[in-house]
């Protein structure tokens, strides 16, 4: 599971609901990947993600410090290099075991083998 | 966009037709392996409708992964999410998508997209394909519902592109036609499907079913607004 992935899984819903969700994330076991940097793919990406779920990927493996702690002004003024960095938290980090954790009910959502499993588990429903 | 339909590469064919089907398919789920032929068709139509060339794919009840792998080894996507419900389906997707050397673009979830609380990644895509389960199995009106979650999926103007079969055409364009936040609902090619027996309950070795690749187009409001102004 890239990390782009807990993001949007993070920040949208179907219903209305009233606290704030980013899912908690704990890595056990992650490879770093290199996919090919593109500038204008990264910059479309950033609009798109809600920055506070990013910071809390990127500490989950330990690499929150690629990245300020804030949300930067504008994303077209930042310099390649700069990108490069969010680029690498988005794209190269492939989460390969560990949990998703609702922060409302703390429900555990496992990731295994990259695949994270959303089901409820039966004694939820 | 190409007006030629450019054939796949005989490789690429042969590469699909021997990626792995499910091993042992869930009758509830109403798991069938898609063909490749049907799956290339699918795409090629797909890429002449919308074109496929730096799309954001879904794959929502992806199973083995065969719409999502033909997608991603014909075109050069953006990326691309596969759904499904199921964890053994999942684990065959995964090993697909390595034989066909995708996986780095490709991720995958484990969800019951039809689960009202689950909190699906809304408005991420470009375009979502859909062989939805054909509501055989004291499910009837299922394939709508998956349809109904591609377009809370793709973006604004996006697409879903989704099989049905053709007996049931003129009630789901009637039913289509009724929602809200669509543009517009076309059924652009019939198929025809030829399925291998799945289950032991199957008499015949295969049966051909008539399928109908729809359109489905999400209104874009910006889109709107631009026109009014000029």
């Amino acid at each position: 599971m890239k990390l782009f992935v807990h993001n949007f899984m993070s920040s949208r819903f179907l219903k209305n609901v009233t606290v704030g969700y980013p899912l908690e994330l704990v890595v056990k076991q992650f490879v770093e990947k290199d996919i090919e940097f593109d500038r204008e793919n990264t910059i479309v990406m950033l609009n798109k993600i809600q920055y506070e779920a990013l910071v809390v990927a990127a500490a989950a493996v330990n690499q929150a410090d690629r990245i300020p702690a804030e949300q930067p002004g504008k994303w077209e003024d930042l310099s390649d290099d700069q990108l490069k960095q969010f680029h690498h938290i988005l794209m190269n980090i492939d989460v390969v075991d560990g949990e998703l954790i609702c922060p409302e009910t703390k429900t555990v959502f496992p990731i295994r083998d990259g695949i994270p499993n959303m089901l409820k588990v039966d004694g939820e429903k | 966009m190409n007006s030629l339909i450019q054939m796949p590469d005989k490789k690429v064919l042969w590469m699909l037709d021997e990626l792995e089907g499910f091993e042992k398919p869930k009758i509830k789920l109403e798991q069938y392996a898609t063909s490749s032929e049907l799956a290339v068709s699918m795409m090629e139509m797909i890429d002449e409708t919308v074109g496929l060339d730096g799309v954001k794919l879904v794959d929502i009840g992806c199973g083995c992964g065969m719409l999502m792998t033909t997608a991603a080894t014909l075109y050069d996507l953006k990326s691309v999410v596969g759904i499904d419900i199921d964890e053994d389906a999942l684990k065959i997707c995964a090993k697909n998508l390595e034989t066909a050397d995708i996986q780095e673009n490709c991720d995958l979830l484990q969800m019951d997209v039809l689960d009202p609380e689950a909190k699906l990644p809304q408005g991420e895509f470009d375009v979502a394909v859909i062989n939805p389960p054909f509501g055989t199995k004291n499910n009837a009106g299922i394939d709508m519902k998956f349809v109904k979650i591609g377009i809370e999926l793709v973006r604004p103007g996006g697409s879903v592109f989704s099989l049905h079969k053709s007996s049931t055409r003129n009630y789901i364009l009637k039913t289509a036609n009724k929602w809200e936040d669509l543009e517009d609902v076309e059924a652009c090619a019939q198929m025809r499907w030829k399925l291998s027996a799945t289950y032991k309950f199957h008499k015949e070795k295969s049966v051909d079913i008539d399928v109908d690749l729809i359109h489905f187009k999400k209104t874009n409001p910006d889109k709107k607004e631009e026109k009014r102004s000029e």
